[in-house]
Order: structure tokens, then C-alpha cells, then sequence
């Protein structure tokens, strides 16, 4: 069923990506791709999330996602 | 200087001919000189929605190509002496004719009336940038849909490339009772994802319907809406006619389950 503040994200969503000209797609597969990258490092309690904005002529992208703890590197024997 | 509005919308069938009539008549009814030009070539439909269509002899395609004088397209509102329109012609004429022809036109009209509202096709392609290329402000029609929103949103980023005088919004077909249980977005909330400011807010209502080619009943919902957006436009304030009024309170809530009901 239809709900207000979804409806009001759910424009934001599609005008925002016509506005830059990016498919939804595109910001999906990113986060997929973040979550993996970022999982090496971190372990992850929230998933990426990527907000892209136009800045002059090009773009501002920030990332933003919570952890619970970071990841100590492991010297691999050789 | 007559004031040019196109009124557009994007997407299709959201309410921009019924609008250009009501508020042809409303901004008679205010006293003021008002056309309303039908530049939907092919797809006309002012001349029905005003109740006109059996007493067009000329139209504007004939004005253009110089068969009459725009003076003999101009038909006179049966109820109101101060409101005219000036219908549109056939299709395979329109292809031929520019934009620059049909400013000619409008300018012709110019010193005779206050208001000159242009009906714009749906999309964004010739039909669209003839009316605009006409026009010196435009009314952006949009209902609450995400898909006549996002429309609206290309609509009004191409007419911000025409560097008009204002660029408004009008919501069209608020429902009161599905906003106020949250089932719909407020019409401010609108106007703030188009970053474009309200001109005002029409219910969706049977009356608007059934009252094509007649005109509005005075006591409907409205016939009110449409004298706030036509006082909004003629004194250049900003009052909202309120869709949610009738929906609050304790008959309200009563109003709301039988329309749920229904
Ligand atoms: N507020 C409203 N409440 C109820 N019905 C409405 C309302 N506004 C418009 N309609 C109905 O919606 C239908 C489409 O309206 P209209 O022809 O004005 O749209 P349009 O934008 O001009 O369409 P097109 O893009 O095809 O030119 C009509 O039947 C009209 O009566
Ligand atoms: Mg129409």
C-alpha cells in the first residue's frame, strides 16, 4: 500500500537520477561493489550508501555506511 | 501587455486542457480579458472542453496561412462576454506551421487582452516547443504520480532553458481524504522535489468531469480551487486552496471512511 514518506523518497530517487542522467542501476551495482570492497576492512552493520550530487561540473559522491568494528590486517605467511 | 501562459505538463492526459478552460473562466469571471489558444494540433480538445466545437468556422491554421483575420477564428464563450478561444486546426496544416508564426498571432492579440493561455501539447518535442517559444510564463500541470512528476521535473529543467518570466506548479487531482491518512504527498511537498513554487492545488473531483463543456458548478470544490488559483495569478499571491479541509476533524474522519468505502 501506498505510503506518503515513501512516495515523497520515491520521486527524490527517480528525479535525482534523471537529473544526473544515471540509471538506478548504476547506484545499485555501486553499493553491491562497495559492500564487498568494504567488507575486507570493516565489519559492516549498515550497507553503503552512496549520494550523488551535482557540484559544478561534475559531481560530489559520499559514501556513508556504520561498522561495528575494524578489521586488523593479517600478515600472510609466505 | 496581455500576460502568455502556456500551460504544460509532460506527461499526458494530467489536466492541462481542462485547466486552461476552468481557469479561462475563472479569470473571466474576475473581470479580466482572456483567450485560451488550443496549439494541440490534431489533438484538440479546448473547443469541446469550452462547448464550442459547433460554432467553429475558422481556427488558427487558417489564421496563419492568411485565410481570415484572427478577429473571424476568435469565438466568444456563450455565458461570458470577456472570455474568447481561438481553436486549433487540422493536422497535416500544423506540421507547416512554426513557432514564430503562431507568436505573430498571439502578438496580434495582444493589446485586446489581459491573459492569453496557451494549451500545450503532451511531450517535449515540436508541438511543445511551439507553444513555448509563444509564451512568457508557464503553468507546469502535475498530478501526485510519481510518473507526472518525474515528467514534470524534465518539463520544467527545458523550460528553465527558455529563461521565462515565472516557471509555476499547479497539483491536479489532490485527493484530500488519501492525504490526510497519509496515503498521499501534500502538495508543498511537491512543489519542494520540483523546486518549483505552487501556483495552487485542484481536487480530484466527478464535477470536473462532468462539467466539460458546461462549466463548473458555483458551489463545487472546484469551482473554488480554480478562483484561489485565478486570484493567485491576476494579484501574484500564493494562498492554497485547502484539499484536506473537508477531511479533518470529526466528520471529517466519517467523510474519509465512506470515500474508503466507496
Ligand atoms: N481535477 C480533476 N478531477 C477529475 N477529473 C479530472 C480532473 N482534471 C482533469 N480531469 C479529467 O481528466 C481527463 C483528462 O484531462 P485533460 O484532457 O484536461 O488532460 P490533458 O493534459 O489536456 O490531456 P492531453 O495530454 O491528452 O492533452 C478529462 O476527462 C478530465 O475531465
Ligand atoms: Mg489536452
Amino acid at each position: 500500500m501506498k505510503n506518503q514518506t515513501d512516495e515523497i523518497m520515491r520521486v527524490e530517487r527517480v528525479i535525482n537520477n534523471d537529473r544526473l542522467k544515471i540509471k538506478e542501476e548504476f547506484s545499485r551495482l555501486l553499493e553491491k561493489d562497495l559492500t564487498c570492497l568494504l567488507q575486507e576492512y570493516f565489519y559492516l552493520s549498515s550497507s553503503p550508501q552512496v549520494q550523488i550530487v551535482k557540484k559544478g561540473k561534475g559531481y560530489g559522491v559520499s559514501i556513508e555506511f556504520d561498522c561495528s568494528n575494524l578489521k586488523s590486517f593479517i600478515n600472510i605467511p609466505n | 501587455m496581455a500576460r502568455k501562459i502556456v500551460i504544460t505538463s509532460g506527461k499526458g492526459g494530467v489536466g492541462k486542457t481542462t485547466l486552461t478552460a476552468n481557469l479561462g473562466r475563472a479569470l473571466a469571471d474576475l473581470g479580466c480579458r482572456v483567450v485560451v489558444i488550443d496549439v494541440d494540433f490534431g489533438l484538440n480538445n479546448l473547443d469541446v472542453v469550452l462547448g464550442v466545437e459547433n460554432k467553429i468556422v475558422y481556427d488558427l491554421c487558417d489564421v496563419v496561412e492568411g485565410r481570415c483575420r484572427i478577429k473571424q477564428a476568435l469565438i466568444q464563450d456563450e455565458h461570458k462576454c470577456n472570455l474568447f478561444i481561438l481553436p486549433s486546426g487540422n493536422v497535416s496544416a500544423s506540421s507547416m506551421i512554426s513557432g514564430q508564426q503562431i507568436r505573430l498571432v498571439i502578438n496580434g492579440l495582444d493589446g485586446v487582452f489581459d491573459y492569453i493561455l496557451i494549451d500545450c501539447p503532451a511531450g517535449i518535442d515540436v508541438g511543445f516547443h511551439r507553444a513555448v517559444s509563444c509564451s512568457d510564463e508557464a503553468i507546469v500541470v502535475a498530478t501526485p504520480s510519481v510518473p507526472s512528476l518525474r515528467d514534470a521535473d524534465k518539463v520544467i529543467t527545458v523550460l528553465k532553458s527558455y529563461k521565462l518570466d515565472k516557471i509555476k506548479v499547479v497539483v491536479n487531482r489532490a485527493r484530500g481524504d488519501l492525504i490526510m491518512s497519509d496515503k498521499m504527498m501534500y502538495p508543498k511537498d511537491i512543489s519542494e522535489l520540483l523546486k518549483t513554487d505552487l501556483l495552487g492545488v485542484l481536487p480530484e473531483e466527478d464535477e470536473v468531469f462532468l462539467s466539460s463543456g458546461y462549466g463548473l458548478c458555483k458551489g463545487s470544490d472546484s469551482y473554488k480551487a480554480y478562483k484561489v488559483l485565478a486570484n493567485n495569478l491576476v494579484k501574484n499571491t500564493e494562498k492554497i486552496y485547502d484539499v484536506t479541509n473537508k477531511y479533518s476533524g470529526f466528520f471529517g474522519s466519517i467523510r474519509r471512511s465512506i470515500k474508503r468505502g466507496i
